[in-house]
């Protein structure tokens, strides 16, 4: 018998809300049993089954093949397991849940400013004292790579379950590796980060579990969902110009969609109406231009949705999964 | 190169040994010739490829090629060795049985061993949240054995036992095995005890029938004596020593130390008395003071980089060391004039030792484990791969002064990975 797709995602909180977004916003909304369930569908698409788990079993879940996608932070799967790339491939950054894994010293230590500081301080704060310099954390596989790169032995790690940012002033560790969005709970704690202090830059995930049993039930499934969701984010990358077009304008037309990197929509390059699908940060360079040009009326569209042929990620997830 | 099955069934002797091998009929093995191996019979051929070091394409053995691999992670140690010919020999050199527990404090092996070895060692949490460890070597438990018994004049120990050492996948070795050693702690005759070692073990691996090794040596005095030369400014020279020792960390050391630093100016808001988060005001301040005034000394030059960078990987002939450290642009001042004398010296009664034996200088060799200070050797059988240092050991006389013995105290030891020894034995035959 075939394995139906089983996606796990975040039961509840902001990244709750975010990933019923993008999975709605790509036509296909999560349909939760009842509002507290803990299992779910997707609608219009066949032989999904959704588990709504907390965002670090997530991470667990992929690892142990339990599940073939999921969607949590890049911090929590860096953190919860050690060699990533051999169980886990990371399909989609999703845009949202954004936040720095960070090292973070009291502001008062005008000498530290660098991670060498740290191995420095560490290593004379050991001599003074005989013991090791604490570091509290939850990301205790994070902070000590990070560690290790900058050569840094001299400390001990202090398991933190919240509140990370209070320890140095409550006097249960000197330094901290936490995580922060605004950098604003940092400063309110009279906290600073060295300027190579930042450990990895995080946001939500697309991950799939390379250890999980990939049928073919499961495979077309993960397809139809990886190309909506293409679809829906190029969608939101991109922007359809139109505009009136004469056979002369051939002349410069091929120099623009070659400069600001524009496929062509369709390609009625004689006369009548032109369509370009353009980045949507160049929508404004590229109408300057074409107003240049003598085209006085450029029309500007958002798309629900702009499908390709191929899922680019599917296909690089596939090769993956097989090799 | 074997590259098809049948290819490595006659390397391996021809059907009837590899039926046998397999415990299978002969059609079996003409079949796997025709269409390869399946899973069990690669496993058991690509580790008999591995030990007789019969290169083969792995396309041969197809994905279980990484399986050998598991093989030797979870090979059983020859644990025999508690009372073996080994230690038998070394207890009638002079050498005392030390005992140590497989089971240790972790703190002390964190805090002593290289950032590499610390990554293999095998921690956990006791029932009451106290953190032990599977003993990756036995020097530093014989160490603290030692300072123990609080009778700390000098002593002449030899041990045999497990130790553990977690292996990545593919690195192509036991993380069980079973190492035999002696050490000198508080020797007084550095030299003549450094020989020794290197005689006794030299004698243990011949009794065991290892004839074809050669041996890497070198001395971390070297570098220390190198820096000395140069003048650096003492936290540069702390920064440098630190990184070499830790290895990963030497190349961007030297280039940050390369580059002019920017000193940005901060204010102190608080009073120079008060204690923020575990350090003084004072010691704050000091210390930024200091890195104000660095700011204004100059960055290291291009050419000292190229100099630390070429000594620091450095590999040539024992007796032609002073002369390549000449050839690579190294002005030999006095610091390190002394140290290659002391080199020499050392080199001259191990060479009287082992007339026959190829001696060569390594600067990477014994930076591994972090507690070495001085003089460090390994002996190695090339045609064992991954496994081939059979023989490890060096002058460690920070140590027993780090694991609070009353003050520092000379010491000096080394070890044999004994299943290593009886794999090159068997080779030699």
């Amino acid at each position: 018998m075939s394995q139906p797709l089983i996606i796990a995602v975040p039961s509840k909180g902001r990244l709750e809300e975010n990933v019923a977004k993008l999975f709605s916003d790509a036509g296909m909304p999560l349909k939760r049993d009842g509002a507290r369930g803990y299992k779910g569908t997707l609608r219009h698409i066949q032989n999904v089954e959704i588990s709504y788990l907390s965002a670090s079993e997530i991470a667990n879940r992929l690892k142990e093949g339990a599940v073939h996608f999921g969607v949590t932070g890049e911090d929590l799967l860096r953190e919860e397991v050690p060699d990533l790339d051999s169980s886990i491939a990371l399909v989609k950054p999703l845009g949202f849940g954004h936040a720095d894994v960070v090292v973070a010293i009291p502001d008062a230590w005008i000498d530290v400013t660098h991670m060498t500081d740290i191995a420095e301080v560490a290593s004379e704060y050991r001599q003074k004292t005989g013991t090791r310099m604490r570091v509290a954390t939850k990301y205790i596989h994070l902070a000590q790579d990070f560690f290790a790169q900058h050569g840094i032995t001299d400390y001990t790690i202090v398991r933190s379950f919240g509140a990370t940012e209070g320890a140095p002033s409550s006097g249960a560790a000197e330094i901290i590796v936490d995580i922060t969005s605004t950098g604003a709970t940092l400063v309110a704690n009279q906290l600073r980060i060295p300027d190579d202090g930042t450990i990895l830059k995080s946001e939500a995930n697309l991950a799939a579990s390379l250890t999980a049993d990939w049928s073919p039930m499961a495979r077309a499934a993960a397809r139809d969902i990886l190309h909506r969701i293409e679809a829906r984010q190029r969608a939101t990358d991109l922007r359809e110009i139109q505009f009136d077009i004469q056979a002369s304008d051939k002349l410069w037309l091929d120099t623009l969609i070659a400069d600001y990197d524009i496929q062509l929509l369709n390609a009625q390059k004689s006369d009548g109406m032109i369509t370009l699908l353009a980045q949507e940060r160049q929508v404004s360079d590229i109408t300057q231009v074409l107003h240049q040009r003598g085209k006085t009326t450029v029309s500007v569209r958002v798309a629900e949705y702009i499908f390709a042929a191929q899922t680019e990620s599917y296909d690089k997830l596939m090769t993956r999964i097989t090799s | 190169m074997l590259t098809t099955s049948s290819q490595v069934i006659d390397a391996l002797g021809g059907t009837q040994t590899v039926a046998k091998l397999l415990n299978v009929g002969p059609s079996a093995i003409s079949n796997y010739r025709k269409k390869g191996f399946p899973g069990r019979a690669a496993f058991i051929l690509a580790r008999q490829c591995e030990i007789q070091a019969l290169k083969v394409s792995p396309a041969v053995f197809g994905v279980p090629m990484q399986e050998p691999d598991q093989i030797w992670r979870r090979q059983t140690p020859l644990n025999n060795t508690r009372d073996n010919a080994v230690l038998a020999l070394f207890k009638a050199s002079g050498f005392n049985q030390c005992d140590t527990s497989i089971l240790q404090p972790a703190d002390p092996f964190v805090d002593l061993l290289g950032e590499e070895m610390r990554r293999r060692l095998f921690t956990f949490e006791d029932p009451r949240g106290e953190t032990l460890c599977l003993r990756p070597d036995l020097t530093i438990p014989t160490a603290m054995s030692f300072i123990e018994t609080g009778q700390l004049g000098q002593a002449r120990l030899c041990y045999s036992g497990t130790a553990f050492r977690y292996q990545p996948r593919g690195a192509g070795k036991p993380e069980e095995f079973s190492q035999i050693g002696i050490e000198i702690l508080n020797g007084d005759k550095k030299l003549e005890d450094e020989i020794e070692i290197v005689s006794h073990m030299i004698d243990a691996i011949n009794a065991e029938g290892v004839k074809r090794f050669e041996i890497y040596i070198n001395d971390l005095a070297l570098f220390a004596a190198l820096l000395d030369d140069l003048n650096l400014p003492q936290r540069q020279k702390t920064r440098l020593m630190r990184s070499f020792a830790h290895g990963g960390t030497f190349k961007t050391t030297l280039d940050a130390l390369s580059q002019p630093t920017t000193f940005v100016a901060r204010d102190f808001p608080y009073n120079s008395s008060e204690t923020i988060a575990g350090r003084s005001g004072a010691d704050i301040l000091a210390r930024y003071k200091d890195k104000r005034s660095a700011a204004d000394s100059e960055p290291l030059s291009q050419a000292i980089v190229e100099h630390l960078l070429a000594f620091s990987a450095l590999n040539c002939a024992a007796n032609k060391l002073r002369e390549t450290i000449v050839q690579i642009g190294i002005q030999v001042g006095p610091h390190l004039e002394q140290a290659i004398i002391h080199f020499q010296a050392r080199y001259k009664k191990l060479n009287m030792l082992i007339p026959n034996t190829p001696l060569i200088f390594s600067a990477t060799r014994g930076r591994k484990l972090a507690y070495y200070t001085g003089f460090v050797f390994e002996i190695c059988v090339p045609a064992l791969g991954p496994r081939q240092i059979i023989v490890s050991g060096g002058r460690y006389d920070d140590l027993l002064a780090a694991l609070k013995a009353p003050q520092t105290m000379p010491a000096v030891g080394a070890a044999m990975a004994y299943e290593r020894v009886r794999e090159a034995a068997g080779q030699s035959q």
